[in-house]
């Protein structure tokens, strides 16, 4: 089954504030990275938050003091500097940060995140990823746009979904990861604007001008829906 | 800054005028925001022209500190925010009292 909940949803949720403040909204951030991986921006009183390799158009907006978001990324840099002393100052750095377990056993919260973070008066910023070493046993796809990005998603299975209440409108494939026991759909790209899915990464063939992934991208262009 | 207070408008080099707040940590902590040396240390080696490390420890009135306990700055996380509005206004009113009990600590 696809589990309902929807990103904009979990997003809301973690804004919401709790007894536990802005630790508890960093932890909900560290749990919502283990399905969504995240791009937030702090502009004008709010906070922006959308998936990496969405659209700006499609980013929420959640209201926010400034001191919460800077706050937010000050304790995300704590544990990067716990890890490894004097690895980020308060102001930037990227790091690995160990997420705790999760207190469900089904939880698919990765192990560690990728974190990178600016955190001056003038512009805040924070990027949440999965670690490579924290994917578990999810798969790595690759979606080649036709826009030229680059999308990557890790995920238990990929699926092709039919919009059901309207026929004419073109289908989708998504991404799906197990959350909790039920799946959850962590990405979906509108057919007409995928080349093409792969998963795991695309090797680099060769070493002339056209990449590996040029050449990944011109034969799946040439033979229509290869790789998916 | 121990003779004036917390500048709200502050300008720190490459930022911008703005209104913002003036955050301290529980000297007994927790410190989920990073201890108050590395912090210093990692404020002293974005602007190395400003001095050095330091820990400037005051003996803040604690209804002043309740008043900047809010629901996303729970005095239990250890970190006080001192926001306009929340806490920052109280404090600078009562500065030259709280700059009495000024400490320096110098890091090594």
């Amino acid at each position: 089954m696809i589990h309902s909940t929807l990103f904009s949803e979990r997003v809301r949720r973690a804004f919401k504030p709790t007894p536990r403040g802005v630790v508890g909204l960093v932890d909900e951030l560290f749990g919502l990275c283990g399905v969504h991986q995240l791009n937030l921006r702090f502009a004008d009183g709010t906070c922006s938050v959308k998936r990496l390799g969405a659209d700006d158009a499609d980013s929420l907006t959640v209201p926010l003091p400034k001191s919460v978001f800077r706050a937010a990324l000050a304790r995300v840099a704590s544990p990067c500097n716990d890890q490894h002393p004097g690895s980020v100052t308060p102001y930037r750095g990227e790091g690995e940060v160990v997420v705790p377990t999760p207190p469900s056993p089904n939880g698919t919260l990765p192990s560690t995140c990728y974190v990178s973070f600016t955190n001056t008066p003038s512009a805040q910023q924070l990027e949440m990823r999965f670690s490579r070493s924290s994917a578990g046993d999810r798969n790595r796809f690759t979606v080649l746009l036709r826009d030229q990005r680059t999308v990557t998603v890790y995920g238990h299975a990929l699926k092709y979904i039919q919009n059901a209440s309207n026929q004419t409108d073109c289908s989708s494939y998504g991404i799906l990861s197990r959350d909790s026991g039920c799946e959850v759909l962590v990405a979906l790209f509108h057919a007409s604007e995928v080349i093409g899915v792969f998963s795991g990464d695309i090797r680099e063939l060769g070493e002339s001008a056209e990449t590996g992934r040029d050449i990944q991208r011109r034969r799946a262009l040439e033979e229509g829906g290869q790789g998916i | 800054m121990i003779d004036l207070g917390p500048d709200s408008r502050f300008r720190e080099p490459g930022g911008q005028a703005r209104e913002d707040g003036f955050s301290m940590n529980l000297e007994t902590g927790p410190f989920h925001f990073g201890r108050p040396d590395e912090y210093a240390r990692g404020k002293a080696a974005e602007f190395p022209d400003e001095g050095g490390a330091v820990i400037l420890v005051l003996d803040v009135p604690d209804e002043i500190v309740r008043i900047a306990a809010t629901e996303w700055f729970p005095l239990s996380q250890g970190l006080v925010q001192f926001d306009p509005g929340s806490g920052l206004e109280e404090l600078m009113a009562a500065w030259s009292e709280v700059a009495r009990s000024a400490r320096i600590r110098s890091i090594a």
